[in-house]
């Protein structure tokens, strides 16, 4: 049988060409941006500033997008005979294929930041001349690292969280349809996909209030004077919240994937 | 002779509709079998049961004593297996993936048959014709060192050349301990290759059969024998 890694490693590559290729041509729209923003500076306004605009916009767009490219692709993978057919148990699968989408947007993510410091080289040139100031501003306000790093936290716990609540509507969707008749199956599949997403959002609603009472009595609890501290320790309370219900709904998942989602027999 | 599969009173249900009903067969090491059956009888769907693609079944599938789907999983390869494949992916790289995967695949062995096949491994799955696919996916199925070969109606869309090649293929790198279930509605074309005939009528086995048997004690062939469970629904239509 495969090993983890073996699997992962075969599974991120079969993702990161859609990546690569998504990246040069955002390459291509970056270029042409920084065209027009060599064009619009010589009308008066400054050409970094024009350049860091419109870079960061089109990179901003650019994760967007291929967040819904890495989801598309994740949930093809739970249906299809090429990838079910893997001889792997279905934890090992599902943990697999989640980390290979995880590690594309981290691969994408590393992309986006190097394209936007190759993109903006001339404007941090320029600033280099205020580095010390910088730095002396930074070490007086005492930079809140912790806020940080658990912003940080927080942000990947909820990417993950989104890819496998996605992945869960389309599990339970997939389940129950085996059980309708083909006729008219697309009209029910829409329904099914409204109803359910309905019912788990209202479950997932009604956890969260719960549990954000619980938060705003701790975030209460903790000395209000030291801002930074309590910003970073709401955030990791967050982060720890949300790894709760990653590991609830991942079983839930693997249950479904194991017991019920079987391969798309259309695609034959 | 061994039996690799053993399959008890697999009853398979989908989309409110019966599929597959008290089915039971057994395949003995070492040989090449015949699933024969009008479209719609079962014949895909039992393989996908086999394969390990669906798994809401009644009823049990023991492949060489192993009952454990995973394993089973490891043991089977199966021409459908590549259905899900991004269509913008080369040939080449899709073995490559392969490769990565099952540690029983053979890519000296891909490479021989791609060559025998004419393939153009720089080529993306959108671009073949339906022969090509055909032969990219009788290249990928064979390279692996399976104990179970399904191939589903592989001479499908293929000229008579290209079946031919297909044919000696199968012959050539099915292993020693190996099986191969063969589906089809063109007979005439394994007739020759088969050992044991299954016949698959209104989603369960009605008989299965000796290959010889049917040449020396019915002196028919295998089309006309086949034929004659479908002749009294012909006769009515």
């Amino acid at each position: 049988m495969i090993s983890f890694n073996k699997l992962t490693k075969a599974l991120f590559r079969d993702k990161v060409r859609v990546v690569n290729t998504f990246v040069s041509m955002e390459v291509v729209a970056l270029l042409t941006g920084v065209v027009l923003a060599f064009f619009s500076s010589s009308k008066g306004s400054s050409f970094s500033a024009g350049i860091f605009a419109i870079t960061f916009t089109i990179s901003f767009f650019a994760s967007v997008i291929m967040f819904f490219m890495l989801t598309v692709r994740q949930e093809r993978v739970w249906t299809r005979n090429f990838y079910r057919l893997i001889p792997v148990s279905s934890s090992k699968f599902y943990l697999a294929n989640l980390g290979s989408v995880f590690l594309n947007y981290l691969y994408f993510g590393i992309a986006q930041v190097l394209l936007l410091l190759i993109f903006n080289i001339s404007g941090l040139i320029s600033s280099f001349k205020y580095l010390d100031e910088i730095v002396k501003t930074l070490s007086e306000a005492k930079f809140p690292y912790q806020v940080i790093f658990s912003a940080i936290l927080l942000i990947f716990i909820m990417v993950i969280f989104i890819w496998i609540f996605v992945t869960l509507i389309h599990l339970i969707v997939e389940s129950i349809s085996t059980f309708l008749p083909t006729l008219h199956e697309k009209i029910y599949r829409v329904i099914l996909y409204v109803l359910v997403s309905f019912v788990v959002l209202k479950i997932a609603g009604y956890i969260s209030n719960v549990s954000n009472n619980l938060f705003v009595e701790f975030t209460t609890s903790l000395d209000k004077a030291d801002v930074a501290n309590t910003a970073a320790a709401s955030m990791l309370m967050a982060s720890g919240y949300f790894t709760i219900a990653v590991i609830f709904i991942s079983f839930i998942n693997v249950f479904l994937l194991k017991k019920w989602v079987e391969t798309d027999p259309r695609s034959i | 002779m061994d039996n690799l599969l053993v399959i008890d009173q697999l009853t398979y249900k989908r989309n409110m509709r019966v599929l597959l009903s008290d089915v039971s067969l057994t395949i003995p090491t070492g040989s090449i079998i015949g699933l024969l059956g009008d479209n719609g009888a079962g014949k895909t769907t039992l393989m996908r049961l086999i394969a390990g693609a669906a798994t809401n079944y009644q009823g049990s599938i023991i492949l060489d004593g192993e009952v454990d789907k995973t394993t089973i999983k490891g043991m089977v390869s199966f021409s459908e297996q590549l259905s899900g494949a991004s269509n913008d992916a080369r040939m080449g790289d899709l073995a490559k993936f392969y490769d990565s995967i099952y540690p029983e695949f053979s890519m000296t062995n891909f490479n021989l048959l791609a060559k025998n096949f004419d393939l153009n491994l720089k080529q993306k799955l959108s671009q073949l014709s339906k022969g090509m696919r055909r032969n990219f996916v009788i290249s990928i199925t064979l390279a692996r060192r399976a104990r179970l070969y399904l191939l589903d109606e592989p001479f499908d869309g293929i000229d008579s050349m290209k079946r031919k090649k297909i044919i000696e293929n199968i012959l050539t790198w099915m292993p020693d301990n190996a099986s191969v279930i063969v589906s089809d509605h063109h007979v005439s074309d394994i007739a020759n290759l088969l050992d044991q005939v299954i016949i698959i009528k209104d989603r369960t086995v009605v008989n299965q059969i000796a290959a010889d048997k049917i040449r020396e004690e019915y002196n028919q062939s295998i089309e006309e024998y086949y034929e004659s469970f479908y002749k009294e629904e012909n006769d009515n239509d």
